[in-house]
């Protein structure tokens, strides 16, 4: 158990407390009548196997925060890491800051965050691994680091940004509550340590001493909807109509005129139209592979299998004895590296495997069984059809059904794997990414690439080998002009969606035509050409060597259309976080530190990227 | 350069799990004696053994097209072994990888430091998240 010191202070220990039978989104508070079974065990802290004495053991607990009060002292934040033992670079809790007013009445508002302990933790459910547990006891979110592989999804999904990737151990770490401290009956070190008596802890919704208001919102604070947290905030001071983020996100927050809240809109600023290409290349650039590559893999895997059944005989196996196993073999060659590549991206590469435990609830899990089911599959039918003599003690009919059965598995795992990667990004807390938009571009790809790959390689046989391939590649141009069409009227309708939604969309937009502006005006010119192009090939069949050049120039141009518009999708997000500080949790910040080499000190608190 | 070795090796290594420097030394010293015998080395080793062989099972179940990769890539005519052999063996050396770290892994949260018995030897086979 936890050592209590003799003269703990009165303010460091929980209080007696009754509170109400359910919460203000309508959940029960005590957590041992919706679920006896879980109680009366231990929490085993570091090996313990005693049950603490806490009368409120299994009642919902959560975060109590007077902004009036907080001075931005970042006392909690300093006692969190004490306790926690963290790196510099870390930190479960955080405080940040919107200010707002011009001189010399202005106004600042500092939040102090850390994980919120939500009734429905989003973490939870999207954790592939199934890292996180909310526990019967003080209805506490705890995650293991041990069990995490450090994918980083939760990251992704949590709208108030406490699970914390640490990039030099490759895993995820994030606040426990201080279960500790709670079984002997003590508050948490960061609200003990809070100086000016602006954080608070208990039983949810028992206001503490010195407090009337028990607000689930606050100004910067992302909507309680998507998660319901357990944190209430007393706010009593007047503010501007308008306060803005110190951070670089360009965002600021507007009072509604009716209902009092503030909602987040774009902070339009004098920013020029840039390139921005260094910026476009993020830690995310192996997914921007693994996604690209796995979406042409389906889709030339589609063109060669039901090409024959839709009267492209040119494809059927028997046409090309030899380009036809070629080619099956490239594409597994290009879905194993973008496997590996993927796999390598996780801070613990040799944990892949854990993908899977949580197939119940994470889209993550979903995807990655989709694609190994996919991956599989191919490998099977690229076997059996490339080397049917292996197998010569079937009899044929088992054979050709066998063919036959991997290769229609093939065709249905392909677009179902690619369905749940579209679903990953999906996500509430990052508005940019939650359109179907997403679903449109990733099977626009499937479309384009595919049948751009399968029509690239059976023209340059045929040219080599002197055969007319005219009419294969005008069939063949028709999917991609479909999947650049769906591509392009997903993006019209995602840009106007995103605007007039507002918010962090409108803001990761808003980003799009300023810092990326000319790099999105190009791409968006060079896709309106790529579809011009495929038009155009499809209507006028051309052929002989002037066809195979404009099919290897509109190639590139697909591809670097793709490549680019793939990398703005992983570089322009901006989530729903709470705001950072001038230094602190700010992205622009964090990119000068690690350019500069700041980073190199641990003090900077930002750390390089090391797994 | 050194630093960089140093973090590689201090990768490799199980952290170390000895007993409570809080027990009694007698404790201690029975523990040590039980630990360092040869029964117990001989445990850890076919703990070892059992822990490859669960992941190279595993490992093979969701990765044998790469395996399939490498030995087409092996007996097909040059030239074009050479772009099989170029996608499969940076992905058999990150196959490699991964079952040894796995292995090695598993291997510092369940044999290292543990005190093995012969009859439960093969929970080490037991999926564990």
């Amino acid at each position: 158990m936890f050592p209590v010191r003799p003269d703990e202070p009165e303010y460091a220990k929980l209080p007696e407390t009754t509170p109400p039978a359910c919460n203000k989104y309508g959940k029960g508070i005590d957590l041992a009548t919706d679920y006896p079974t879980l109680t009366g065990d231990s929490l085993r802290i570091n090996g313990d196997t005693g049950i603490g004495e806490n009368p409120n053991r299994y009642k919902q607990h959560g975060f109590y925060f007077t902004a009036d009060n907080c001075i931005a002292c970042h006392a909690c934040e300093s006692a969190c890491s004490e306790k926690n033992d963290l790196p510099p670079h870390l930190a479960f809790r955080a405080v940040g800051y919107v200010e707002g007013g011009t001189w010399p009445s202005t106004k600042r508002v500092n939040v102090s965050m850390a994980c919120n302990h939500c009734d429905d933790p989003v973490c939870l459910k999207g954790c592939p691994t199934r890292a996180y547990t909310k526990f019967a006891e003080y209805g506490a979110v705890l995650q293991d680091p041990n069990i995490c592989f450090g994918c980083g999804y939760c990251t992704w999904v949590c709208p108030y940004n406490a699970p914390q990737l640490d990039p030099v151990k490759g895993q995820v770490e994030k606040c426990n509550m201080c279960v500790d401290r709670l079984e002997v009956g003590l508050k948490p070190a960061c609200v003990s340590a809070c100086l000016a008596g602006a954080l608070d802890f208990g039983v949810i919704e028992t206001t503490p001493e010195n407090r009337h208001q028990t607000q689930t919102t606050i100004p910067g604070f992302p909507t309680p909807e998507i998660t319901h947290p357990n944190i209430r905030f007393q706010l009593t001071q007047s503010l501007p109509r308008e306060m803005t983020r110190a951070d670089a996100t360009p965002l600021r927050y507007v009072r509604d005129g009716q209902e009092q809240k503030y909602e987040p809109q774009v902070r339009i600023e004098e920013r020029e139209r840039e390139w921005g290409l260094k910026k476009l290349s993020t830690r995310e650039n192996p997914l921007v592979l693994f996604t690209l590559a796995s979406q042409a893999v389906v889709g030339a895997f589609l063109a060669m299998f039901l090409g024959p059944m839709v009267g492209l005989s040119e494809l059927a196996p028997a046409a090309h004895p030899l380009v036809y196993p070629a080619l099956l073999f490239a594409l597994l060659g290009l879905e194993t590296a973008a496997l590996v590549v993927s796999t390598m991206h996780l801070g613990k590469p040799h944990r892949f495997y854990r993908a899977f435990n949580n197939l119940r609830y994470s889209p993550v899990a979903r995807e990655v069984a989709g694609i190994a089911v996919f991956y599989n599959l191919l490998g099977a039918y690229t076997l059996l059809t490339t080397f049917p003599a292996a197998f010569a003690f079937l009899p044929p009919a088992w054979l050709a059904w066998l063919i036959s059965a991997a290769g229609w598995g093939a065709v249905v795992a392909g677009p179902v794997a690619l369905y749940f990667m579209h679903a990953i990004y999906r996500i509430p807390a990052r508005p940019f990414w939650n359109h179907w938009q997403v679903l449109n571009s990733f099977f626009g790809s499937m479309f384009a690439l595919g049948a751009l790959t399968v029509a690239l390689t059976y023209a340059s046989v045929n040219f080599i080998q002197g055969k007319p391939f005219a009419d294969l590649l005008a069939a063949l141009a028709w999917p991609v002009f479909f999947g650049l069409a769906l591509e392009t009227i997903g993006l019209w309708f995602h840009a106007r969606d995103l605007n007039r939604r507002g918010g962090e969309g409108a803001a990761s937009h808003y980003e799009q035509t300023t810092t990326f502006g000319k790099t999105y005006t190009a791409r968006n010119v060079a896709l309106l050409c790529a579809i011009a192009t495929s038009a155009a090939l499809a209507a006028a069949r051309p052929a002989g060597l002037t066809a195979l050049w404009l099919w290897v120039g509109a190639a590139l141009l697909i591809l670097a259309t793709s490549t680019v518009g793939r990398m703005l999708f992983y570089a322009l997000v901006i989530p729903t976080t709470m705001p950072g500080a001038f230094f602190w949790r700010n992205k622009a910040f964090q990119e000068h530190a690690q350019k500069s080499g700041l980073a190199a000190r641990p003090q900077t608190g930002v750390a390089m990227d090391a797994h | 350069m050194r630093k960089k070795f140093r973090r590689f090796v201090a990768g490799w290594t199980c952290p170390p799990k000895p007993v409570s420097a809080a027990e009694p030394a007698l404790v201690r010293a029975v523990y040590f004696s039980l630990y360092r015998s040869t029964r117990q080395r001989r445990l850890r080793v076919a703990a070892g053994a059992l822990l490859f062989l669960k992941h190279a099972l595993r490992g093979a179940l969701f990765s044998w097209p790469l395996y399939l990769l490498l030995v087409v890539g092996l007996l097909a005519p040059w030239p074009e072994a050479g772009w099989l052999l170029a996608i499969a063996l940076p992905g058999l050396m990150v196959s490699l990888y991964i079952l040894l770290k796995g292995v090695h892994d598993d291997y510092c949260q369940l044999v290292h430091g543990e005190v093995l018995r012969s009859t439960t030897l093969l929970t080490v086979l037991r999926p564990h998240r």
